[in-house]
């Protein structure tokens, strides 16, 4: 798949992983440090503009798996390819493109700007430091970005702080699409915004996706958010991709028993009562050794789910899944 | 409602002001309600429309300065609580009415056992000494559904996952058999999973024990699937209350009919939501009039100026609309 | 900063946001100040004429603050001590926390081997009074004015490079940090520009209690005599002359005393205003 003309980013098995920090008692026992591992071999693949979900509980690992396409992670092992050239290339020309190339929203529009920048001064930085346009033209790229993100330009001199939520996302969008990027990793973008103003930027961002072609990298935890936005999604459990597939094969013909888990706990604006059944809690902080990571919360859950560890089973040309059953 | 029984909870008119500088923040604008025995209301609206400020006012938890209760009465079993002496309501708070917060991370105390915080309300309200206290929290936890209780009393939070402290919390509430339960999003900082099993125990709970619930969310698809009545709160008021069948059935105000178009749906695909344009009024500058007015797109000229307050449209369905038949 | 230049409806906000122990604070040193700088048309004496005539005055018409053992104006030397010691706590207190702050947000941001080596170099020099240290180092160095600056800039430091760094910890975890580095922005830059203004407060604020400790620590060496040398006009060796003749002439070490203190609560007050002031941004409604 790495060789794929059609292909404009592939992940292939990449592991990320966070040495805990050693306790007294493991440094005189000389045990090693411990590693977290993140995200334990990853594929994917994102064509021109397409937008990809990556959906996941919390603490699965789908920030991680972002964060290490854009270098803000190092990768312990495997491979990020852009347009089929390692972007850990360190050729000062490709670092200084992918820069400009791939570029990221972040969750909290509290802490994405820096609190004693203006709106203009922030986006005026980054079109000056990668001479988007010319010195004398920045302050009309300036409204033309507060344009296109929605954004009245009486918000050029604001400070982040006078600002709402939506539209300090408004103002980490602007800054993004600064560079006039191709591939947008967007890390959970509407989770912090009521549903009102998540809906605006949902709009807005599939009006960009039109307007300027780009390729996105979609994270969210709320599944009828990815169902809205995405062409295709990938489901990732403990740092596992254990589903991928489209729009429809994920959504409808969910083959992975965690998809299905996720699918059947979304709540929906239904006018009658649901009734739940009770269950004991998981222990999500619980260890898995052996076989395969669901299987602990796994419903369907055989002997042999808890001794091999599922490969992932082809269903279409589009649709994979990491279990056993997977095919039945 | 025609119901024989007393509602347990009747709030009547209830106004909360916070001192701020430069004048004041009106958080509760005249809210009524009921809530019988037995039944589970639901409180939606955004973030900053006044729900947590209702929670806390009801139990007199509000900081104060700068808070304030500017009017109104808040009966319980026909007690005012607004005007009853610190003492009293203290007897009150923890034995006949119970909280439930947001953040189970931080609603324990990181340094004591969960078992011991489990069970605190039994020893100070119920005087039970440490031994039949923890006979009694061990069977606490098994009732939520923690595996092997009697080992795990002693654990501290770190070792437990969000969704488990979640139910410690729950079990602390239910300690001492509340008869109202007030939760304020209790499941917003947990996984859709998790958030399921924490709805699936609150309801069970709930039926078993016969205790009137209050569940707060700024998700509607939660309180659809889980309430008998709700509240829709926007701007520090009550816009619509009524049954759940009957509000999402057929919302009588166009801030409800907003949030439901804004929300994503997993059952049909929208090319684009429809979401509420504009942004809340800010509380501490709202004129006369209907405080939805610059974001409705039912508004007509009489909206600024005439006062709205809930009216009853159908027998138990009430809107602050001044145009209830208009909304479709 | 984010203006260069505050128009003056900003600077009235700005103005309108002081607590009233930013303004006396700021009053206070804003006097001081001054008063330093026109000590000549303050006073009519010279602060190193000797009159043995005049010799250990009480309090007078005349001699304000009376005068020393020598017969100098003691008010005078006061005045022109603001020079000595305020420039003194000036270098003492700014060029350590500028090391300091850059090295600590440096470590903080980068962390890695940098960051472990200087926190042990800092965790061994907090381990030794400040004081015993700075000895020490005038001890190999000998006494002076210059030796004095090079001992308190090769310790000062590390309080503010501790304190820079704790709060670059949490501030570099945040995603406009991460945006930067997103956008190729180099680590100066970053370091500089988006980082340092965020970090720094609780640094400003320390340095107006370390001013006043500073002065007295060289007010401390001048007494002790391994501070500013003989006739220059200095608050703590002023102090250190009256000692001999506390029974006699109270006024000498008196009256300079006062004047450290004095200082000290100018700062103190502008400390306090400053904590509330800079606190003030971080509030986000959330
Ligand atoms: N800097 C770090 N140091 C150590 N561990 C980390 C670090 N960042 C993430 N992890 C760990 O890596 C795993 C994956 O985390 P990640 O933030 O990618 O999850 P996520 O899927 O984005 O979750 P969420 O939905 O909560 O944002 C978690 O176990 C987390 O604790
Ligand atoms: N301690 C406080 N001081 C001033 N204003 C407050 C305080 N607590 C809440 N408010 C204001 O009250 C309003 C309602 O807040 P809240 O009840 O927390 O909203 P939510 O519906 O999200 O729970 C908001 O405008 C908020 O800013
Ligand atoms: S392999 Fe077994 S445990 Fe894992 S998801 Fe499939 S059925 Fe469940
Ligand atoms: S009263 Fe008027 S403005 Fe308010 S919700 Fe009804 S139609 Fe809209
Ligand atoms: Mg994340
Ligand atoms: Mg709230």
């Amino acid at each position: 798949m790495a060789g794929n003309e059609s292909s404009l980013l592939t992940v292939r098995d990449v592991d990320v992983r966070f040495a805990k920090a050693r306790t007294l008692a493991d440094i005189v026992l000389r045990r090693p440090a411990a590693a977290v591992h993140a995200v334990a071999s990853a594929s994917l693949e994102l064509r021109p503009r397409e937008t990809l979900g990556l959906v996941g509980e919390s603490g699965s690992g789908k920030t991680t798996l972002g964060r290490a396409i854009l270098q803000l992670h190092p990768v312990a092992g495997g491979e990020i390819r852009y347009r089929g050239r390692s972007v850990h290339d360190p050729m000062p020309d490709w670092q200084r493109r992918l820069r400009r190339e791939m570029q990221m929203v972040f969750q909290d529009p509290y802490s994405s700007l820096n609190p004693r920048l203006t709106v203009t001064q922030t986006l005026g930085e980054v079109l000056r430091f990668h001479r988007i346009v010319p010195d004398a033209g920045v302050a009309a790229e300036v409204a033309r970005l507060l344009d296109v993100v929605g954004l009245p330009r009486s918000m050029a001199d604001r400070l982040p702080r006078a600002m709402s939520g939506g539209q300090r996302q408004r103002v980490g969008l602007a800054r993004a699409l600064a560079v006039r990027p191709t591939l947008l990793v967007l890390d959970e973008p509407v989770a912090a915004l009521d549903v009102s103003i998540q809906a605006q930027i949902l709009n807005l961002l599939s009006d960009l996706r039109a307007e300027f072609g780009l390729a996105m990298l979609f994270v969210a935890h709320d599944l009828s958010v990815v169902r809205h936005v995405s062409d295709r999604v990938a489901v990732m459990y403990r740092g596992r991709l254990v589903e991928l597939g489209t729009r429809e094969e994920i959504f409808l013909r969910p083959a992975h028993p965690y998809t299905r888990m996720l699918l059947a706990a979304v709540p929906q604006i239904v006018a009658r009562k649901r009734v739940r059944p009770v269950q004991a809690a998981t222990d999500m902080n619980a260890a898995v050794v052996g076989g395969c990571p669901f299987a602990p919360r796994c419903p369907q859950a055989v002997d042999r789910c808890r001794e091999q560890v599922p490969a992932t089973a082809v269903l279409s040309e589009t649709h994979s899944a990491a279990c056993h059953f997977a095919a039945t | 409602m025609s119901q024989a029984t007393e509602p347990l909870l009747r709030v009547r008119d209830l106004e909360i002001a916070f001192k701020v500088r430069g004048g004041e923040v009106l958080a509760n604008r005249g809210v009524s309600l009921d809530v019988a025995a037995g039944e589970t209301l639901g409180l939606v609206g955004e973030s900053g429309s006044g729900k947590s400020v209702l929670c806390r006012a009801i139990l007199r938890l509000l900081p104060s300065p700068p808070a304030r209760t500017k009017r109104g009465r808040v009966l319980f079993d026909g007690t005012d609580l607004v005007t009853l002496p610190e003492a009293r309501l203290r007897e009150i708070r923890g034995t006949d009415i119970a909280m439930v917060f947001q953040n189970p991370m931080t609603s324990l105390s990181p340094v004591w056992p969960i078992g011991d915080q489990v069970t605190e309300g039994l020893r100070i309200h119920r005087g039970m000494n440490r031994i039949e206290a923890r006979e009694r929290g061990i069977a606490l936890l098994q009732s939520i559904g923690i595996p092997e209780a009697a080992r795990r009393y002693d654990d501290h939070p770190w070792q437990w996952s969000g969704g488990m402290l979640q139910r410690a919390v729950i079990a602390m509430a239910m300690a001492c058999s509340p008869r109202l339960l007030l939760a304020d999003e209790p499941t917003t900082a947990l996984d859709v999973t998790i958030q399921e099993q924490i709805l699936a125990l609150l309801t069970d709970l709930q039926a078993r024990s016969g205790m009137a619930m209050v569940l707060v969310s700024h998700d509607i698809g939660v309180v659809a699937e889980t309430c008998d009545r709700i509240a829709v709160m926007y701007a520090g008021m009550l816009v619509e209350t009524g049954p759940a069948a009957e509000v999402f059935g057929r919302p009588r105000h166009p801030y409800t009919l907003g949030l439901m178009r804004s929300s994503p749906r997993m059952d049909e695909h929208a090319e684009r939501l429809q979401p509420i344009p504009g942004q809340p009024p800010d509380l501490a500058k709202l004129a006369a009039g209907c405080p939805f007015v610059d974001r409705c797109a039912f508004a007509r000229e009489d909206c600024r100026h005439a006062p709205v307050a809930l009216r009853e449209v159908a027998q138990g369905h009430a809107s602050a609309c001044l145009f209830p038949e208009a909304v479709r | 900063m984010t203006t260069t230049t505050l128009a003056p409806s900003a600077l009235r906000a700005e103005v309108a946001r002081w607590s009233p122990s930013l303004w006396i604070g700021i009053g206070l040193l804003a006097f001081i100040v001054l008063a330093g700088l026109f000590a000549p048309w303050l006073t009519p004496y010279d602060p190193l004429r000797q009159d043995y005539g005049a010799a250990l005055r009480a309090p007078d018409a005349a001699h304000w603050f009376g005068t020393d053992s020598l017969g100098r104006d003691l008010f005078t030397r006061s005045l022109y001590a603001i020079r000595t010691d305020l420039v003194i706590g000036f270098w003492t207190t700014y060029v350590p926390m500028l090391i300091g702050v850059l090295l600590g947000a440096y470590a903080g941001l980068k962390g890695g081997w940098f960051d472990a080596v200087l926190m042990r170099v800092i965790d061994t020099a907090l381990a030794f009074p400040f004081l015993v240290l700075i000895i020490v180092i005038l001890a190999i160095l000998g006494p002076g004015t210059q030796n004095i600056y090079i001992a308190v800039f090769l310790v000062g430091w590390t309080m503010y490079a501790r304190l820079a760094r704790a709060e670059m910890l949490v501030e570099s975890g945040k995603d406009y940090i991460l945006a930067a580095r997103t956008l190729g922005f180099p680590t100066a830059r970053i370091l500089l520009r988006h980082a340092l203004p965020n970090v720094i407060n609780s640094s400003i604020v320390f340095s107006m209690s370390d001013f006043v400790l500073n002065i007295l620590l060289v007010s401390g060496l001048s007494f002790l005599g391994l501070g500013v040398p003989a006739p220059t006009p200095e608050w703590g060796a002023m102090v250190a002359e009256g000692k001999d003749f506390m029974q006699q002439a109270w006024w000498i070490s008196t009256l300079p005393g006062l004047m450290i203190v004095l200082t000290g609560v100018a700062l103190a007050l502008l400390g306090d205003g400053l904590t509330h002031r800079l606190g003030d941004r971080h509030v986000t409604g959330h």
